[in-house]
C-alpha cells in the first residue's frame, strides 16, 4: 500500500515539477552556480531554494523509489511523521508539522536568523546543498548523485546516466492479433449467440423504416444555387399571389441639400441651427442638416446609416399600407374648375365709374327708375334723394322724420310715383321729375280718396291708414302716407305698377301686407305669417313669393293657396330676387350664402354661390342681360353671370366674373343694396360709407 | 315564411370579415411572435390600413395592426410555415434526446434537420422579372451596407459574404452593360441609378468606414431581410449575365477565378472586390453587335411614337449613347487617397479604363509611370517633390461624377487640386418649376439656360409673389420722373380735386367743400392717372384665382388646399434660398473685390 502511495506521489511530483518548472528553473539555475563555482551567495540566492524543497526533495523521493525494494519494509523505520500524505500547509500555522509513531509532535527545526543563517552560510561549506525537508522539519545534505541529477534535469537531459534513450520501444498491447489468448479461459457463451436485446432494437428500427416513422438520410442532390427562375417575358406563371398587393412607396431621393459639397445657400444659418438642435432635443429624430466638405477626402462616415436601413426594413414589414389613387398633378390649380372665356361673357360690370355722394349717413336703400334715367336712394340720414345716373346729379331731395328704409320706384312709366318706407310709415312720393303727363296723372291718383266699398272693412281690420299728405309734405312731394303698424323694411311693387306688398318683419301676422294705391286699400294676404324677411311679385303670373327666416314659400294668389315652400338651409334669408323669367330664384342669407333655386327641378337650392366674407344684404337680376349681382358686409359686389336655359331639364349656369371693390366699411357693415339699371349692364351699389356708386 | 331568416349579426359581413388582428393571426398560425416575424419578412406579407378602423376592429377603436385575412390564409397554405412546424418538432426532439443523454440520436435528428429554400417566394412574390426589377432598390442598398460590415454573432459570415458577392456582381452587369446613369455624393454614400432593361435602379453605397451598431438596432431583422434579398439578387443576376452572355458565377476574364473567391481577411477581401470591378468578365460567347438589339428595341420605340415624342426619344437616345461611351478613352489612374470601389464603378461603368498605385491595393493594370495615362484622380495637395506629368490632368475626383451627371466630360480645370469646387448638384432633382421650387443657378447654368431663365416665365414663378422685377420697377421710376414735371405744374389745384377723384376715395365730401366748389365751379385740368398694365392683370388673376378656388367641388376642395399649402411652402422656401444665395453672392463678391486689392497693394510694394 505504501508502496502505491509512494509511486503516485512521485509520479505528482514528477508532473509538478514540469509545471512548476520556471520556479524550480530559478532554483536549480542557483544551485548548478553554486556547483560549478562554489562560491560565497548571498541570501537572496538561497531563499527560492528554501521555497521550492519541496519539489526538489520530491523528485529525491522519486530518485530513492528507482531501487523498488529498498524501503519495503514491514517497520518502515525511516518514516517518522505520520500524517500520510496530506497537503503540508494544513500544519502552516501550528509550530509542528505532524507526529511520530508514538503520537509525539514533530517540531518544525527552529528558523535561524538572518546573522545565524550568514554565519551557518560561511562556517558550513555544505550549506549551499543542505535543505530542509517539510515533512520532518529537518535539515538535510543533499548527496552528490542528487545534486547530479538536479543539474542533468537543469539541462534538459535524462535523470541518470544509466537511461538510454535508444531502447527500442516495446507495446505491451499490440495492434496485431495474437495467435494464443493471454488466458486459457474458455469463451463465454454470449460471445458466440447474436444479441436478443440487440435484434429486438434493430428490428424496432427496421419496422420504424418500413412505417415510415424513421426516415433514412437521403442522398442530397446538389442543385445549383441560382437558376433561370423566370421565363420568357410575358409570361407570369401561374403563381399564386398576394391579396392585393400594395407595393411600398421608394426611398425620397437625394436633393442638393444632401449633397457633400452643395451650393452655399443651402447651408443652415445660425437660427436654422438652432432650430435643428431644438427639433432634436424635442423630438430626438430630424432631417441631417446640410454640411460643406471642402474635399471628399473630408466627408466622415454617416452615423445614422445603419438606422436609416433599419427603420426602412422595419417600415417594410411593420407599417400598415394603403392604397392611395395619387394624380400625378403640376400643381393645385390643375383641380380648378375650367371656366369660359370672360371676354365671352360681357357685358357685365367692371370698374366703378361715378361716385353719388351726399347722403350724411349709411345709405340703406336704393331703386332705379324703370326708364333708366334716375334712382331713388333712401338714408338713415332721414332723406329721399333722388338723383340722375348720368350726371351724379341730386336732382330730389326729400326728407322725413325717419330713416329711409326701403325705396321702391313705381315700375308703371306713366305714373311719377317712388313708394319710401320710412319709420311705420309708407309714402308716395311724386318726384316730379321726367315727364309732365306722368307727373300729373300720378298726383290724380293722390289727389282724393277712392270710393269706399265693402273692401275697407278689411282693410280697417289690416289696421292700416291711408292719408292724404298735408300741405306742406304736397310741397315737398310727398302725396300720401300710410300707416302700417311697425318698421316697414322692404317695399316691393308688382309689375303694373297698382299693387304693392310691405315686409315689417315685426308686425307678427301683419308683417306682409299688400296694398292697392288706386283704391287707397291694404289687406292682409296670410292669416299667419311669421317674421317674413322678404316679399315679391312674380313678373309674369299671379304669384307671390314671401321669404321667412328659412323659407322661401310660394303662393298662387289665384286660388289662394301655398304651391310651393322652398328650403335650402339657409339660416336667415336676408334678400329675395326673382328672375325676370319668373322661373328661377335667388335669395340672399346672413350666413354668407347665395342660394339659387329653380322652380322648375326641385325645392332644394341646385347652386350654392359662397363668395361673400360676411352676412349678404341683397341680390339682384338684371332685367336684359343674364346678370346677377349680390352685395354683402364684406364690403364687396359680387357680379355672376347667370344663363337660365330655355331648355327646361338643363340647370342654369352660374358662373362669378367680377368682384366689384371700391365701398369701405362703416360701423361693420358694407354694401347694403344693389341694383341694376334697367337697360344698360350697370350696376348700383349703396355703401354703408354714405356713398352710391355706379358700375359700368 | 319567407324573409324571415337568421337575424344578422354585427360585424359578421363586410370590413369587419376582411381583417385579422396580429393576435389573431398568430394563434391561427400556431406559431410564436419570431417567427411570424420572419414569415411576413420572407413573404412579405404587410398589415393593411382599413378604410374605417372602427368598423374593421368591430367597434373598438383601440389602435391595433390588422392584418387581411386572406394574406394569414396564403401564410397557412406556404410550404415555409409546414417547414418551421418541423423544425420546431425536430428541436424538441433533439431536445428531448438531449435530456435522454442520447447524444448520438441527437446528433442523427440534428443531421438530418429540415432547410428551407426561398426560391418559391422569389417567383411568388416577382411573378415577372420586370417586378424584381422595380423592387431591387431595398435589396441593392441593404446588400451594400452587409457587403462592409464585420461578421458579427448575429451576422453570419456567409450571408456577409454572400452580399458582397452578389453586389459586386451586380456592379460587373452594370459595367459590362454600360447600364449606369447618374451617380451622386452625398454625405450619406454614394447614390447610383442604373438602366436595367428599362427600369431605373437607384441604390445607396455607404462611405467605406467601420460602422458603429447602433444600440436600438435589431440586426436579426436586417438578417432575415438580407436572407430574402440576396436570394433575390441572386436569381436577378443570373438572369442579367445571361441576357448579356456572360457567365454565372462571374469568371474574370484574365484568371478565370470568381470575382470574390479564396480572400481570407476582411480587408483582403476589400481589396479583392475593387480588383475583382477592374476585370472584364469571361464572356460566354462573343458580344455580338449589341447595338443591333438596341436598334431593334428603339426602331419598336419610334413605331409607337410620333411627331415630337419621337424627336424626344431620338434626343434622349443619343444622350444615352454619348453617356455610355463618356469615358472612352480616358485612362485614368486614382491616387490612393481616393475611395477606389465608386471610383471604379463609375469610370468603368461608363467606358474608362483606370489603376492605382500597385503597392496599395491588388488589381492595378498600368502603374503612375505611365504617359498615356490621361487624368489622375487626387484628392490632396500636390505632393511635395512628386513628378508632375504634363501629358495627364490632374483632377479631384467629383470631377467623375459631375461629368456622369452632366452626360459630357466636364472642363477639368475647375476641379484642379487645391481649386474651389463648383457646388456637387443632385441628379435627381428634375427641373419642377411648376411647383414654384428652388432651382440653384449652377444647375441653370449648367443646362445653358440661364440666359433665357432670367428673364423667363419660369424664373417669375418660381418667385412667384416674392417681389417686382428689378427691371419693371425701373421702368416705372422712368414714367414717374416724365410726370413729375407735370405734377409740379398741377400742384396748386391738386387739393380741390380729391372730390372728384373717381380712383376710389371714399372720404366724405364736406359741407364746406362742396360750398367752396359751388363758389368757384370751374373747369380744372384732371389728374393723369397711372395705369399699370401688368399690375391690373395681376390683379385680376389674382381675382380670377381666388373665384375658381371657390368654385372648386367640394370633393377635390381639402386636396386643393393641401396642395396649395404645400406650394406656397415651397415658394417660401424657394424665396428664402433666393434670399441667402443673394447674400451669399454678395460675400463672395466683396471678398473678391478684397483679395484683388490686397493683390493690387502687394504688386505696389514690389
Amino acid at each position: 500500500m505504501a508502496k502505491g502511495k509512494k509511486g503516485k506521489s512521485a509520479k505528482k511530483a514528477d508532473l509538478k515539477s514540469s509545471k512548476n518548472d520556471v520556479e524550480s528553473d530559478i532554483a536549480i539555475e542557483s544551485l548548478k552556480r553554486k556547483a560549478v563555482s562554489d562560491e560565497v551567495t548571498d541570501n537572496e540566492d538561497t531563499l527560492p531554494l528554501e521555497q521550492d524543497d519541496e519539489d526538489t526533495l520530491e523528485i529525491l523521493d522519486e530518485n530513492k523509489a528507482l531501487d523498488e525494494y529498498e524501503h519495503d519494509s514491514s517497520d518502515e523505520e525511516d518514516v517518522e511523521n505520520t500524517i500520510g500524505d496530506v497537503p503540508l500547509h494544513w500544519y502552516e500555522d501550528y509550530d509542528h508539522v505532524g507526529y511520530t509513531r508514538d503520537a509525539c509532535r514533530i517540531l518544525r527545526g527552529a528558523s535561524r536568523g538572518e546573522i545565524d543563517s550568514f554565519l551557518e552560510k560561511v562556517e558550513n561549506p555544505d550549506f549551499w546543498r543542505t535543505v530542509i525537508r517539510q515533512t520532518t522539519g529537518q535539515e538535510e545534505k543533499l548527496t552528490d548523485e542528487d545534486v547530479d541529477m538536479i543539474v542533468r534535469l537543469s539541462q534538459g537531459k535524462f535523470a541518470t546516466s544509466a537511461a538510454d534513450p535508444d531502447t527500442p520501444w516495446v507495446d505491451f498491447f499490440t495492434r496485431d492479433v495474437m495467435e494464443m489468448p493471454l488466458s486459457a479461459r474458455p469463451e463465454h457463451k454470449r460471445s458466440f449467440v447474436p444479441s436478443r436485446i440487440e435484434a429486438l432494437k434493430v428490428a424496432k428500427l427496421v419496422d420504424h423504416i418500413k412505417r415510415g416513422f424513421l426516415k433514412l438520410d437521403e442522398e442530397k442532390v446538389e442543385k445549383p444555387r441560382f437558376y433561370q427562375l423566370w421565363g420568357e417575358d410575358g409570361s407570369a406563371g401561374e403563381m399564386r399571389r398576394l391579396y392585393r398587393p400594395q407595393p411600398a412607396p421608394k426611398l425620397r431621393l437625394p436633393g442638393h441639400s444632401e449633397s457633400y459639397h452643395p451650393p452655399l445657400e443651402y447651408l443652415p444659418t445660425e437660427a436654422e441651427r438652432a432650430e435643428h438642435e431644438r427639433r432634436l432635443e424635442e423630438t430626438g429624430s430630424a432631417r441631417p442638416l446640410p454640411q460643406l466638405y471642402h474635399s471628399l477626402r473630408a466627408v466622415p462616415a454617416y452615423p445614422e446609416f445603419i438606422q436609416e436601413r433599419f427603420e426602412r426594413c422595419l417600415n417594410l414589414y411593420l407599417c400598415p399600407r394603403k392604397t392611395v389613387t395619387k394624380t400625378q398633378l403640376s400643381g393645385p390649380e390643375e383641380l380648378l374648375p375650367e371656366l369660359p372665356d370672360k371676354r365671352d361673357l360681357q357685358p357685365y360690370p367692371t370698374h366703378c365709374n361715378q361716385l353719388y355722394s351726399g347722403h350724411k349717413n349709411i345709405v340703406r336703400t336704393l331703386s332705379v327708375d324703370p326708364g333708366g334715367q334716375f334712382f331713388a336712394s333712401g338714408s338713415d340720414d332721414s332723406t329721399l334723394r333722388i338723383w340722375e345716373i348720368s350726371t351724379g346729379r341730386c336732382m330730389k331731395t326729400v326728407e322725413f322724420k325717419e330713416p329711409v328704409t326701403a325705396v321702391a320706384w313705381n315700375p308703371n312709366p306713366k305714373l311719377s310715383v317712388v313708394a319710401a318706407a320710412s319709420g311705420k310709415r309708407v309714402y308716395m312720393v311724386n318726384h316730379g321729375l321726367g315727364d309732365r303727363a306722368a307727373a300729373a296723372s300720378a298726383d290724380g291718383v293722390f289727389r282724393a280718396p277712392p270710393e269706399r266699398d265693402d273692401t275697407t272693412v278689411r282693410s280697417q281690420k289690416v289696421g292700416c291708414a291711408w292719408r292724404r299728405a298735408s300741405e306742406a309734405e304736397w310741397a315737398q312731394g310727398i302725396r300720401l302716407t300710410i300707416n302700417i303698424s311697425r318698421q316697414c323694411k322692404q317695399l316691393s311693387w308688382h309689375a303694373k305698377g297698382d299693387y304693392f306688398a310691405t315686409v315689417a318683419p315685426d308686425a307678427g301676422n301683419t308683417s306682409v301686407l299688400i296694398h292697392q294705391m288706386s283704391r287707397w286699400r291694404s289687406q292682409m294676404p296670410f292669416r299667419k305669417t311669421q317674421r317674413a324677411q322678404a316679399a315679391a311679385f312674380h313678373p309674369l303670373r299671379p304669384y307671390f313669393f314671401v321669404a321667412t327666416q328659412n323659407h322661401v314659400k310660394v303662393f298662387n294668389l289665384v286660388k289662394q293657396e301655398l304651391s310651393k315652400k322652398l328650403s335650402g338651409g339657409a339660416k336667415w334669408i336676408s334678400s329675395l330676387a326673382i328672375h325676370p323669367r319668373g322661373d328661377n330664384v335667388v335669395i340672399g342669407s346672413y350666413d354668407r350664402r347665395v342660394h339659387w333655386f329653380d322652380l322648375d327641378l326641385s325645392k332644394l337650392p341646385c347652386h350654392r354661390l359662397r363668395f361673400h366674407g360676411q352676412a349678404v344684404r341683397q341680390v339682384a337680376f338684371h332685367r336684359r342681360y343674364p346678370l346677377l349681382a349680390s352685395c354683402g358686409d364684406d364690403g364687396k359686389v359680387m357680379v355672376y353671370h347667370a344663363r337660365v336655359y330655355n331648355d327646361l331639364m338643363k340647370n342654369a349656369l352660374v358662373l362669378p366674373v367680377k368682384v366689384l371693390k371700391g365701398h369701405s366699411l362703416y360701423d361693420d357693415l358694407g354694401v347694403l343694396d344693389v341694383a341694376f339699371h334697367p337697360e344698360q349692364p350697370w350696376a348700383l351699389s349703396a355703401g354703408a360709407d354714405g356713398t352710391i356708386r355706379l358700375w359700368i | 315564411m319567407t324573409g324571415s331568416g337568421k337575424m344578422k349579426k354585427k360585424y359578421a359581413s363586410g370590413e369587419a370579415s376582411w381583417y385579422m388582428t396580429r393576435k389573431q393571426a398568430l394563434d391561427k398560425l400556431q406559431v410564436n411572435l419570431r417567427d411570424f416575424r420572419r414569415l411576413c419578412i420572407l413573404k412579405g406579407i404587410y398589415p393593411r390600413e382599413p378604410i374605417k378602423r372602427t368598423r374593421a376592429q368591430k367597434g373598438s377603436t383601440e389602435k391595433k395592426t390588422l392584418y387581411y385575412k386572406k394574406d394569414i390564409q396564403f401564410l397557412l397554405h406556404e410550404p415555409l410555415i409546414w417547414k418551421m412546424w418541423d423544425m420546431k418538432a425536430r428541436h424538441k426532439k433533439i431536445q428531448k434526446s438531449k435530456g435522454k443523454r442520447d447524444f448520438e440520436g441527437a446528433q442523427r435528428l440534428n443531421k438530418g434537420r429540415p432547410k428551407y429554400d426561398l426560391d418559391h417566394l422569389v417567383k411568388e412574390r416577382y411573378p415577372t422579372f420586370s417586378d424584381a426589377l422595380n423592387d431591387l432598390d431595398d435589396p441593392l442598398s441593404l446588400c451594400s451596407l452587409f457587403a462592409i460590415m464585420p461578421t458579427v454573432s448575429k451576422l453570419s459570415e456567409a450571408l456577409v459574404s454572400d452580399c458582397r458577392r452578389l453586389t459586386v456582381e451586380f456592379m460587373h452587369y452594370v459595367i459590362e452593360s454600360r447600364a449606369l446613369r447618374k451617380a451622386f455624393i452625398s454625405i450619406k454614400g454614394y447614390y447610383f441609378q442604373a438602366e436595367v432593361q428599362g427600369i431605373a435602379v437607384t441604390w445607396v453605397m455607404p462611405h467605406h468606414f467601420v460602422y458603429m451598431r447602433p444600440e436600438n438596432v435589431d440586426m436579426k431583422v436586417m438578417a432575415i431581410f438580407s436572407e430574402f434579398y440576396t436570394t433575390l439578387l441572386g436569381f436577378v443576376n443570373y438572369r442579367l449575365y445571361h441576357s448579356l452572355n456572360l457567365m454565372y458565377p462571374p469568371k474574370l476574364a484574365l484568371t478565370g477565378a470568381t470575382p470574390t473567391d479564396t480572400c481570407m481577411s476582411t480587408r483582403e477581401l476589400d481589396d479583392e472586390r475593387v480588383a475583382a470591378l477592374n476585370t472584364p468578365l469571361a464572356r460566354a460567347r462573343l458580344p455580338d453587335d449589341a447595338d443591333d438589339a438596341d436598334d431593334d428595341a428603339e426602331l419598336a420605340l419610334m413605331a409607337a411614337a410620333a411627331g415630337e415624342e419621337l424627336e424626344e426619344v431620338r434626343r434622349r437616345r443619343q444622350r444615352t449613347r454619348r453617356l455610355q461611351r463618356l469615358f472612352a478613352g480616358c485612362r485614368v489612374f486614382i491616387g490612393r487617397e481616393v475611395p477606389r470601389e465608386p471610383m471604379v464603378f463609375a469610370i468603368r461603368a461608363l467606358g474608362g479604363t483606370c489603376s492605382w498605385d500597385a503597392s496599395c491595393a491588388p488589381g492595378a493594370t498600368y502603374s503612375e509611370t505611365d504617359e498615356t495615362i490621361t487624368h489622375q484622380l487626387i484628392d490632396r495637395a500636390m505632393p511635395q517633390g512628386a513628378k508632375k506629368y504634363t501629358s495627364r490632368y490632374y483632377v479631384q475626383p467629383q470631377w467623375v461624377f459631375d461629368s456622369v451627371n452632366c452626360g459630357d466630360l466636364r472642363p477639368v480645370q475647375l476641379y484642379f487640386p487645391g481649386v474651389e469646387l463648383p457646388p456637387h448638384l443632385s441628379p435627381f432633382k428634375e427641373e419642377e418649376v411648376t411647383w414654384g421650387e428652388y432651382v440653384p443657378p449652377d444647375k441653370l447654368k449648367l443646362l445653358g439656360q440661364l440666359q433665357g431663365q432670367l428673364q423667363g416665365t419660369e424664373q417669375a414663378a418660381a418667385e412667384d409673389g416674392v417681389g417686382d422685377d428689378p427691371s419693371s420697377d425701373e421702368d416705372e421710376d422712368q414714367e414717374s420722373a416724365d410726370e413729375k414735371q407735370e405734377d409740379e405744374d398741377n400742384e396748386e389745384s391738386d387739393g380741390e380735386e380729391e372730390g372728384e377723384d373717381s380712383d376710389g376715395d371714399e372720404e366724405m365730401e364736406d359741407e364746406a367743400a362742396e360750398d367752396s366748389a359751388k363758389a368757384k365751379m370751374k373747369v380744372t385740368p384732371g389728374k393723369i392717372e397711372k395705369v399699370d398694365d401688368r399690375k391690373d392683370k395681376m390683379k385680376e388673376s389674382k381675382e380670377d384665382f381666388w373665384m375658381r378656388a371657390r368654385m372648386i367641388k367640394k370633393k377635390d376642395k381639402h386636396r386643393f388646399y393641401k396642395l396649395l399649402k404645400r406650394k406656397k411652402l415651397m415658394q417660401e422656401e424657394a424665396r428664402l434660398l433666393t434670399k441667402k444665395r443673394q447674400i451669399v453672392e454678395k460675400e463672395m463678391a466683396e471678398r473678391k473685390r478684397q483679395e484683388k486689392k490686397q493683390m493690387k497693394k502687394a504688386l505696389a510694394q514690389t
